[in-house]
């Protein structure tokens, strides 16, 4: 009991030192030499098919964001002929990241707060969401995945049905869609107008509809476009 | 094994925890030596520079990782007490519950947890037995 109650006070003072910033130098000199990415080689055991497959996949990626690019572009079409003269939104500077370490909850990338990483900000690849801020320290950052059991995320679709996306298992659910709404497979799901999430990020697409008629909400399954444990880059949104 | 061995051992566990696989390995093999060590004193130890290495590189608090780690150290020595320490469902037991309470603290998620906790005890098990026909002084000091 005396021993667990010393390393627990002694945690405990770490803990402190660490919030208040004391440790700022130590953990940043640590966390820089641990600052290497790991990529295994694919084994050649599928051949040129999972060549292939890796191709298609980087063309679905890239289709992915030319439609979301389209789509954006005619919002902001519909906005500036409703609203003639209306300022257009300056092109972001994202913050190129590697990913250093990718699992089903979380990624952690190599840019800190030293490079102006900042909590909350958003976390794309190819204009698709991948995550948010959550923990930032001198040299590195947590981004929460959307698969995350602990995210929840404000969403539209393209026929403009309002939800809330919730990670879990590996999956993302989109609920607390009224029956009024139509829910399609194949629909695009986007992120809506938030504290904080930026608009018309693209999601996923809906898998797979779930409607009961008894209940108040339907809902629908998500599949994203991003492989989250293969991602080895993203980009921050200031 | 000497001190620094294990102290290695721990350490490469967790960087690969961190790094590469994301099952609970650390405080798997933690709780093998809990089962086989008298020496409380270096476990805490082991399980305190584990944590604070896990928590620098997974960008958590540092801390955090350390006390979980302490706790769930206290509480297997707490038992081994109480039960037939060699017993193999207290072995079994004792290196899988502490893997899933802390997957379940990292990841949020059940199943994910358990899986992950099935896999890393199986894991340590499988090494420990391998290690110890190679080396019969494995865990005995």
């Amino acid at each position: 009991m005396k021993k667990l109650i010393v390393f627990l006070f002694v945690s405990l003072i770490i803990y402190t030192a660490d919030r208040t910033g004391l440790l700022k130098i130590p953990k940043g000199t640590l966390e820089k030499i641990f600052s290497f990415q790991i990529i295994f080689p694919a084994l050649p055991l599928g051949g040129p098919q999972s060549q292939d497959l890796k191709i298609l996949r980087e063309e679905n990626l890239e289709l992915f964001e030319k439609l979301t690019n389209q789509r954006n572009l005619e919002l902001e079409n519909e906005a500036l002929r409703a609203q003639l003269g209306a300022p257009q939104r300056a092109s972001a500077k994202f913050i190129p990241a590697r990913v250093l370490e990718a699992n089903a909850s979380f990624l952690i990338i190599d840019k800190g707060q030293r490079d102006g990483v900042k909590l909350g900000q958003n976390v794309v690849y190819k204009n698709i969401l991948a995550g948010r801020v959550v923990s930032v320290s001198e040299n590195r950052s947590r981004i929460e995945l959307p698969i995350s059991s602990t995210s929840k995320i404000p969403v539209k679709t393209s026929r403009n049905a309002l939800g809330i996306i919730t990670g879990g298992g590996g999956t993302m659910t989109l609920g607390n869609v009224t029956l009024s709404e139509t829910l399609e497979v194949k629909d695009l799901v986007f992120t809506a107008q938030n504290g904080e999430f930026l608009p018309d990020l693209l999601i996923g697409e809906v898998s797979k509809v779930l409607r009961d008629e008894h209940a108040l909400f339907q809902q629908a399954q998500l599949q994203s476009p991003l492989d989250f444990r293969k991602l080895e880059m993203v980009f921050l949104i200031p | 094994m000497s001190f620094f061995t294990r102290l290695i051992l721990i350490l490469i566990l967790a960087f690969l925890e961190a790094i590469v696989v994301s099952l609970p390995l650390t405080i798997s093999a933690l709780a093998l030596f809990v089962i086989y060590e008298k020496n409380t004193k270096e476990i805490y130890i082991f399980g305190l520079l584990a944590g604070l290495f896990l928590d620098i590189l997974q960008v958590r608090t540092l801390g955090i990782t350390s006390a979980l780690f302490s706790l769930i150290i206290f509480l297997i020595f707490l038992y081994k007490r109480k039960f037939i320490h060699e017993n193999p469902v207290f072995v079994v037991l004792a290196i899988f519950l502490p893997g899933f309470v802390y997957s379940y603290f990292v990841y949020g998620e059940v199943i994910f947890a358990l899986t992950w906790a099935l896999i890393s005890s199986f894991l340590v098990l499988v090494f420990a037995n391998l290690w110890k026909k190679i080396s019969p002084t494995f865990l005995v000091r």
